[in-house]
C-alpha cells in the first residue's frame, strides 16, 4: 500500500469531493458579498472590482484553486456515481425513502446543471462574450480614472429577461445542491457529534436559502428597475 | 385479515426472477410477518408448488438472518424492527404487500428472498477482529475501559449484520455495517493496536466486494433495525484518513 494509491478508496475520493465542495461554498459566500455591493451604487462595486484586479496574484491564486476544485469535484463525483450505479444492477420494484431528500438524490443532476451554467456565466461576465456592448462600458472613478463599469454591465445584462431567468434557474439549482452539500461534506470529513449534528444540518439548509435570496435579489432588482443603469 | 402478496420468485442465482401474486385469507393480526409467510408456504406445499425461500433463524430480532424489503423498506414499515419482529397488525385488511430480496451486486440472490451475504463475512475476516494471545483467563477488570468508550463500543456492537443498510442505501453502500465494526473494535483499548490497519483492510475489502460509496443519504440509519448511527461512518472516515495520510502505526 504505497502513498500514490492514497486516493484509491471511495472514502478518500469522497474526502476530496468534500474539501473541494467546501472551497466552492466559501467562494459562493465571498462572491455574493462582493456582488451585493451593487446595491451600494456604482462607486462601491466598481472600485471593489478594480481593487480585485489590483491584487492580481491573489486573484489568480483564487481562480486556480477554484478551477482545480471544480475539476476535481466533478471528476470524482462522476466516477463515484458510476461505481455506485454498478453496485445495484437490479432496481427495486418499490422503494420508499425515509431519510434521504430530493436534494440528496439529485446531486449529480443539479451539479451538472450548475457546471454547465458556470461556463455560460464566465462567458458572459468574465470574458464578455454574451453582451460585448455591456461589457465594454467604462466608468470614471474619482481619484483613479476610468475603470471597467461592472455596475452597468450587471444591471443592463439582468434587464435582459432571459439572462435573469437563466440566472435564477441556475441559482435555484445551486440552492438545491447546497441543501444537501454542506452538511454532507462535514459528515464526510468526520465532523459529527450528537450535540451539534442537527444544528449543522439546519444551518446547511439555512445557508442554501440565504445564498439563494442574496443571489436572486440582484436580477430581481434589475428587472424591476430598483437598480437603474447609468445613462 | 385478507392480504395480497407480490413476492419475488427466483429459482436460482442465474435464473431470471419475477413477481408472483398470492392471496391469503384469515391472516391473524397477531401473526409475525414470517408466520404469515409460513402460512403462505403451507398453502403452496398443499397445492404442490415450490414454497417461498426466505432466511430466518432466531425469530427474536437478534440474529440478522431475516432480511427482506417489504413495501419498499428493508424489514418493513416499523422502525427499529427486524422482519421477524414485525407483526401483521402493522398492516390493514385488504393490503397489498410487495416483498423483494436485498438488491445489491455484492449480495447475489441464492433463491427467492435469500441473498448471499458472505461479502460481510469476508469484510470481517479482512480486519474485523482483535489479535490476542490465548492462555490463562485474564482478570476481568485487568484492562480499564472508560465508561463512555464502553458505551460507544456497545452501541456499535448492536449491529447484527443483517444488511438492511446496504438494501436501503440508494448506492448499495455497506458503510454503516463496516463503520459499526470499526467503531465497536476501535473504541476499546483491546482494539487499538490494529485500529488503523483494520480500517484500511476492511474498507479495501468492502470496495473489492462491489458495494457502492457513501453519499450521506442517511437511509441506512433509518432502516437499521438496531438504530446504528451514521456517527460511526464519520469515525470510519476519520480513522481511514488518519491511516492513509499518517500511517497504520498507533502513536502512544
Amino acid at each position: 500500500m504505497n502513498d500514490s494509491a492514497m486516493l484509491r478508496t471511495t472514502v478518500m475520493q469522497k474526502s476530496v469531493v468534500a474539501i473541494t465542495g467546501l472551497v466552492m461554498v466559501l467562494f459562493l459566500i465571498a462572491h455574493l458579498s462582493g456582488n451585493l455591493l451593487v446595491f451600494a451604487g456604482p462607486d462601491a462595486i466598481n472600485s471593489y472590482a478594480a481593487g480585485l484586479r489590483d491584487v492580481s496574484a491573489l486573484l489568480w491564486t483564487a481562480r486556480i484553486v477554484l478551477l482545480a476544485s471544480l475539476v476535481l469535484h466533478v471528476y470524482f463525483t462522476v466516477r463515484l456515481r458510476q461505481l455506485s450505479r454498478e453496485a445495484r444492477p437490479i432496481q427495486y420494484r418499490m422503494q420508499r425513502y425515509e431519510a434521504s431528500t430530493f436534494a440528496s438524490r439529485t446531486m449529480l443532476i443539479s451539479g451538472l446543471v450548475i457546471f454547465s451554467y458556470v461556463a455560460f456565466h464566465l462567458a458572459h461576465f468574465t470574458w464578455g462574450k454574451i453582451y460585448p456592448q455591456y461589457y465594454a462600458a467604462t466608468y470614471f472613478l474619482d481619484g483613479r480614472g476610468p475603470v471597467h463599469d461592472v455596475y452597468s454591465m450587471v444591471v443592463r445584462s439582468f434587464q435582459e429577461w432571459w439572462i435573469s431567468a437563466l440566472y435564477i434557474v441556475a441559482v435555484t439549482f445551486v440552492m438545491i445542491h447546497l441543501v444537501h452539500a454542506t452538511q454532507s461534506a462535514l459528515q464526510t470529513l468526520g465532523i459529527y457529534h450528537k450535540r451539534y449534528v442537527h444544528s449543522i444540518r439546519k444551518a446547511s439548509i439555512a445557508l442554501a436559502i440565504v445564498l439563494w435570496v442574496g443571489y436572486v435579489l440582484i436580477p430581481l432588482a434589475s428587472l424591476t428597475r430598483i437598480l437603474k443603469p447609468l445613462t | 385479515m385478507k392480504i395480497t402478496l407480490h413476492v419475488w420468485r427466483q429459482p436460482g442465482p442465474q435464473a431470471q426472477g419475477r413477481f408472483e401474486t398470492y392471496t391469503l385469507d384469515n391472516i391473524s393480526p397477531h401473526m409475525s410477518f414470517l408466520e404469515m409467510l409460513d402460512v403462505l408456504n403451507e398453502q403452496l406445499v398443499t397445492e404442490g408448488k415450490e414454497p417461498v425461500a426466505f432466511e430466518h433463524d432466531c425469530r427474536e430480532g437478534i440474529c440478522g438472518s431475516c432480511g427482506m424489503v417489504i413495501n419498499g423498506r428493508p424489514h418493513g414499515p416499523r422502525r427499529r424492527t427486524t422482519a421477524c419482529q414485525l407483526h401483521m397488525r402493522m398492516f390493514n385488511d385488504g393490503d397489498e404487500i410487495w416483498i423483494e430480496p436485498w438488491r445489491a451486486r455484492a449480495f447475489p440472490v441464492i433463491k427467492d428472498l435469500i441473498v448471499d451475504r458472505s461479502a460481510f463475512d469476508r469484510i470481517i475476516a479482512a480486519g474485523g477482529y482483535i489479535s490476542c494471545h490465548t492462555g490463562g483467563v485474564p482478570d476481568a477488570n485487568a484492562i480499564p475501559v472508560p465508561k463512555p468508550a464502553a458505551d460507544r463500543a456497545f452501541d456499535a456492537a448492536a449491529c447484527i449484520g443483517c444488511g438492511a443498510c446496504v438494501a436501503a442505501c440508494p448506492n448499495a453502500s455497506a458503510m454503516l455495517f463496516v463503520a459499526a465494526k470499526i467503531a465497536h473494535l476501535g473504541s476499546l483499548p483491546q482494539g487499538q493496536p490494529e485500529r488503523y490497519r483494520r480500517v484500511r483492510r476492511m474498507v479495501a475489502q468492502m470496495e473489492a466486494e462491489g458495494f457502492g460509496h457513501c453519499s450521506n443519504h442517511y437511509e441506512c440509519e433509518a432502516a437499521c433495525p438496531k438504530g446504528i448511527s451514521v456517527e460511526y461512518i464519520a469515525q470510519l472516515n476519520r480513522d481511514l484518513r488518519r491511516a492513509e495520510l499518517i500511517g497504520e502505526e498507533v502513536m502512544p
